[in-house]
């Protein structure tokens, strides 16, 4: 597989109601928050979590076949004591095996130490920290656990839980397709990348995730090396008949697309395609006017 | 009077941590970039690679400290927006056991990172190699970077936005004036008696940070600047400083 010639550039939104979008291990696992703007924050680790948990349940990236996930969590393994010694057989064994095994380290990059070589590859694809796009506040909420504290006590513990009653998340990234050509990033699997994106973030039922739906993946191809950059900073919302803080669903708020649509069509001749999904629930605004989107190629000239 | 060719452009992003050096596990932030910070992110715009592993190199490969060496490059820096700092934990693998803790993650260390937020710096640089100044230009105007460039750490990836090429001249202060200085300063810069015309209103600070550093990751030479924290000048008694029309005086590091 040739690796990917063209540089990406995505946006990708999704909402999150009633969880705790990621916790913060150092507060109490309270949501990441940035107390200045009253917003809660995601790491761009949680979200490549969400994708390589998807490729792993999903996609067949189990270990068998050659496909493979390297940074692994304990909970994918399945096979137990044979399962562990395979892989520190392929642990052991050159960076152009653990290349083509593994797509997470060609898509988000990797540093180990291998036996008789080592592996730095920066990785093609970049998130950053993910932010809401409105001020949210987090509510705590007293939960009783199944079990006591120690055996033989009557009552359950009790524990507390923070959340956010409803948010918006944004996500900036970018493919860099020359950071690809070391770790052998092909088309296929930036695919595979998208689609993580939006069925990782849907299949993601655990306690704490669950009320989490993809909204919106734009994902704009140049023809050259260029991106725009700060997509997400672009985007304004704008609510209706309720502040921002009481926003609990798409229907609560438009997002107005101007300086996004403005300046996709300033560097069209550098764009080669800009494909959209989203949600038919999400309102889209350009220059005030309400606009449909059908998900597919955007044909930026019909809009505005 | 020198004279010389100056590149302006203004890098900016979210985040950003600039490592200190003395800082590993609890990482705190320099509140500028280095000079070899700004010699990575501009290696990135066009295309260097970094090395394999420290100290080695791909074949033909010129590193990126040898590239915006002390000798050929020089860093002007400008705080354009306020500072701002904030913690944000993270949670790393915990590697130090055995290497199977790479694939198989069952420890995490949570690691507290002191980051810049809404980071906007303005940038002025002199390249004494015409080529690679003229490249760099290009790339910058037409933003046709060649890997991501980022502030400090991956995730926090970098807009970069050109501003100006200058062509601009050294001014020796031998009067021993107050010069109204919008960079960073390095200390030893300064005239020793009566260094800085000090404001009430403003927020000065000082930093020891990497100037100099070589290919194998070794800093020749450490300096102290001095910066005001809410990008308002300083009225500094310096030996030598340049000014750049429409933007101010500036004092490379």
């Amino acid at each position: 597989m040739s690796a990917l010639q063209n540089r990406t550039e995505l946006l990708f939104l999704y909402e999150v109601e009633n969880t705790n979008p990621n916790g913060d291990p150092l507060n109490e696992n309270r949501p990441r928050f940035d107390s200045e703007e009253s917003k809660v924050l995601v790491s761009d680790v949680r979200l490549k979590r969400t994708i390589r948990d998807y490729w792993f349940e999903y996609k067949g990236y189990n270990g068998e076949n050659g496909k493979d996930i390297f940074v692994r969590e304990t909970k994918y393994e399945k096979g137990g004591l044979n399962d562990a010694k395979e892989r520190a057989k392929a642990f052991s064994e050159k960076k152009e095996v653990v290349l083509e095994k593994c797509i997470d380290i060609r898509v988000f990059g990797g540093v180990l130490p291998l036996k008789n070589d080592s592996l730095t590859f920066t990785g093609p694809t970049q998130f950053q920290m993910g932010k809401s796009l409105h001020p949210v506040e987090v509510i705590t909420e007293q939960g009783t656990g199944a079990f006591a504290s120690t055996a033989g006590k009557g009552q359950a513990t009790f524990r507390t839980e923070y959340k956010v009653p409803y948010a918006v998340i944004g996500f900036n990234g970018i493919i860099n397709e020359k950071a690809a050509q070391y770790t052998l990033m092909s088309d296929e699997d930036k695919k595979l990348l998208l689609e993580g994106v939006w069925e990782g973030t849907k299949n993601l039922i655990s306690r704490s995730k669950f009320g989490q739906s993809p909204v919106l993946l734009l994902s704009i191809t140049y023809k050259e090396p260029f991106y725009i950059g700060g997509l997400r900073q672009r985007l304004k919302l704008e609510t209706k008949d309720k502040n921002d803080l009481q926003i609990r669903s798409l229907e609560d708020f438009s997002l107005a697309l101007d300086d996004l649509i403005d300046e996709l069509k300033t560097y069209q001749e550098k764009i080669d395609t800009v494909e959209i999904k989203l949600d038919k629930r999400l309102n889209l605004t350009y220059k005030e006017n309400t606009i449909l989107l059908e998900n597919g190629k955007l044909a930026l000239n019909e809009i505005g | 009077m020198k004279s010389a060719k100056i590149l302006v452009f203004k890098i900016s992003g979210e985040y950003a941590h600039f490592r200190k050096f003395n800082t590993t596990s609890s990482p705190l932030t320099y509140p500028i970039p280095t000079p070899p910070a700004l010699a990575g992110l501009l290696g990135a715009i066009l295309g260097i690679e970094r090395e394999i592993t420290p100290g080695k190199f791909n074949e033909g490969i010129v590193p990126v400290n040898e590239v915006f060496g002390n000798n050929k490059a020089s860093f002007a820096i400008q705080i354009v927006k306020p500072l701002k700092k904030v913690n944000i934990g993270f949670n790393l693998l915990d590697t130090d056991k055995s290497a199977s803790s790479f694939f198989n993650i069952t420890n995490r260390t949570q690691i507290e990172f002191e980051m810049l937020k809404d980071a906007i710096f303005r940038i002025f640089l002199i390249h004494r190699e015409d080529s690679t100044f003229k490249e760099l230009e290009a790339r910058i105007v037409d933003k046709k970077h060649h890997f991501t460039p980022y502030l400090g750490i991956s995730q926090c990836t970098a807009n970069v936005e050109y501003e100006a090429t200058i062509n601009a001249h050294k001014i020796e202060n031998q009067a021993g004036d107050f010069v109204s200085i919008i960079s960073a300063i390095k200390l030893g810069q300064l005239n020793e008696e009566k260094p800085i015309n000090f404001d009430q209103n403003t927020s000065y600070a000082t930093e020891t940070m990497p100037i100099v550093m070589t290919k194998d990751r070794i800093v020749e030479e450490y300096s102290e600047v001095i910066m005001e924290q809410n990008g308002k000048s300083i009225n500094a008694n310096i030996q030598s400083y340049w000014s750049i029309p429409d933007f101010g005086n500036i004092s490379f590091l």
